[in-house]
């Protein structure tokens, strides 16, 4: 297992060139994109997923389907961290000479959709799951869904789906971070419990603490020898724009990235302040 | 041609989706990689699919949006999937999924919808379909295959298999007769029904699917000349040509459609400017609520063959 120090420091340099795109371009997802760094960081960095900067094709590849397709702007970081492209092209987010935007685009390496609308890569994941399983393919495929996703009933029709036909190559983790774009998930319509809510859909559970590396390498480790017929959900209890105060847990902050100066100056202090 | 598939086709009183699917079991036998998504639907030909190929025929339930969104993944590993529901509920239901997989992603799944037009005849404006043509049409990159009759239906599916691009067939529920011995021809995507030997015609008639039917019935009492658009996009300029050079002066496109985005409209789109006068023969813009079959449905809009001979002959 990698040594949860180096993800940690890892997961603050992801946050801090993410923060520094979306500045640069006044724009993308930031708060969505933080609370979902440390899974992404445990997947990308951790030994978790089977993948190849230099072969981003290869058919045996685990497959990565960001179904909150909001936070293109941390798994393009990581791509670009990782080698699937140049770091320059972080510098041309959402610009004109650029090759992605504020969503996520399947023509970018590394990239294996398009997503914008929510409620559609989860399905996507289960067909894929379900394709590797009629070609013998042993390779997983990961998904990572927003909690708001979870109001779109495509999720459990798809959910229903992957259980009944024994989708064991299939991993989701949810993203939850409690908050939609105007408002908090339980005060507007309750999504708890989401444990009994999966579970009763067929899935295996787990629930984490999503911002903890330990504990999402704990969870997500083993899972080529997991013995289970059913997919596997790790429930991962975030919080939206961990890292930042400045902007952490405010509805209002769903969708943009810090323009003014001192929006600006207050994000890259937290973020200091808060280093691994 | 498979000994199954010819007996289906030979035999009048199946369908278009018969035909269709036949021809898909039949190519399951040397192709692995085809797979059928079914919306809880069902037709004879799957009883013996679904005992051959239990893996690869796979039933989704009653849930159009998660079809084209396992459809969609089942693609990305490379198997070649037809999707297949009641045609008002598999463009409508979950276009925006066929908008981010088929279109914006560009993803070679066949979506077989059956039930275009009246086909669903007494069962309501619920299950009447208008607007596929216009819906599907605005997609980037779809292609639109209508299909008139069993041999055509066949052959769609046949090159279904291989097409790389997204593909939407309408298939009718109706019997259709058979239409004309023309081979498919993707390149052109239109054949001319010749069924009365026309000479020295004048107009002609552009329509697609089932109502290529009402159309030859007008032929019989009319001259004129009938042209069946199985393709959409079709090549326009091919057709004019082809119209033109036969001395068509009058141009009727008729469909089984609203009026707003369907076929009349991507003719007008296409053909400007052309020499030939055009007039659109579609359905009124309302919901229809009346039964009665197919034929007094398309009466209460004027589309029938019937009034279409008047119009057409002049007596109106």
């Amino acid at each position: 297992m990698a040594k949860v120090n180096f993800l940690e420091k890892k997961a603050h340099q992801l946050r801090t060139d993410m923060l520094e795109m979306c500045i640069g371009a006044g724009d993308g997802h930031v708060t969505s994109s933080l609370s979902c760094t440390d899974i992404m960081t445990a997947l990308f960095y951790g030994g978790i997923m089977k993948h190849n900067p230099n072969e981003p094709d290869l058919e045996d590849r685990d497959r990565f389907i960001l179904s909150k397709g909001q936070a293109s702007p941390m798994l393009y970081t990581v791509l670009a961290d990782r080698g699937y492209f140049d770091k320059s092209e972080m510098k041309k987010f959402a610009q004109s000479d650029g090759m992605f935007g504020v969503h996520l685009q399947k023509s970018v390496p590394g990239a294996e959709i398009t997503c914008g609308s929510l409620g559609m890569g989860f399905g996507n994941a289960v067909g894929i799951a379900l394709g590797a399983k009629l070609n013998h393919d042993l390779h997983l495929t990961f998904t990572l869904l927003g909690d708001g996703e979870l109001y779109e009933g495509s999720i459990w029709e798809a959910a229903m789906f992957a259980s009944h036909n024994n989708l064991n190559n299939l991993v989701a983790i949810v993203d939850r971070n409690y908050q939609c774009a105007i408002d908090f998930t339980e005060d507007f319509l309750a999504l708890e419990s989401i444990d009994e809510k999966w579970r009763s859909f067929g899935w295996k559970v787990k629930r984490v603490n999503g911002n903890n590396i330990e504990e999402l390498m704990q969870a997500l480790y083993g899972l080529n020898a997991r013995r289970s017929n059913k997919p596997l959900v790790v429930i991962a209890d975030t919080i939206k724009g961990k890292g930042i105060d400045h902007i952490s847990c405010q509805p209002l902050w769903h969708g943009g990235a810090p323009i003014n100066i001192e929006d600006i100056v207050a994000c890259r202090k937290d973020l200091g302040k808060n280093n691994g | 041609m498979g000994k199954d598939t010819k007996n289906v086709i030979l035999n009048q009183k199946l369908s278009q989706r018969d035909a269709f699917w036949s021809e898909v079991g039949v190519q399951m036998a040397h192709d692995e990689d085809i797979v059928i998504v079914v919306v809880d639907m069902s037709t004879p030909v799957f009883d013996e699919i679904r005992v051959k190929y239990p893996h690869r025929f796979i039933n989704v339930g009653i849930a159009e949006q998660n079809a084209i969104s396992v459809a969609a993944g089942l693609a990305m590993k490379g198997k070649k999937v037809f999707v297949y529901a009641i045609a008002s509920f598999m463009v409508l239901r979950c276009f925006e999924q066929i908008r981010v997989n088929c279109s914006i992603m560009g993803l070679p799944i066949t979506i077989v919808g059956v039930g275009a037009g009246f086909s669903y005849d007494d069962s309501g404006p619920t299950h009447h379909l208008f607007e596929d043509v216009a819906v599907m049409r605005s997609l980037p990159g779809m292609l639109i295959h209508s299909v008139s009759d069993n041999t055509m239906s066949k052959t769609v599916a046949q090159k279904s298999i291989e097409l790389t691009v997204p593909n939407y067939v309408r298939l009718d529920r109706h019997i259709t007769n058979e239409l004309s011995e023309e081979q498919f021809d993707s390149k052109s995507g239109f054949r001319i029904i010749d069924e009365n030997s026309n000479q020295d015609v004048s107009s002609a008639i552009i329509t697609t699917g089932y109502m290529n039917k009402v159309a030859v019935n007008v032929s019989k009492e009319v001259k004129i000349l009938v042209v069946d658009v199985y393709q959409i996009p079709c090549n326009i300029k091919k057709l004019f040509d082809s119209l033109i050079e036969v001395g068509i002066k009058k141009i009727y496109v008729l469909e089984e459609n609203f009026l707003p985005g369907g076929l009349g409209s991507y003719v007008l789109e296409m053909s400007n400017p052309t020499p030939i006068e055009i007039e659109l023969l579609a359905m009124d813009h309302k919901w229809v609520y009346e039964y009665g079959g197919r034929e007094a449905n398309q009466k209460l809009h004027g589309i029938d063959a019937q009034s279409l001979i008047r119009k057409i002959s002049g007596d109106e």
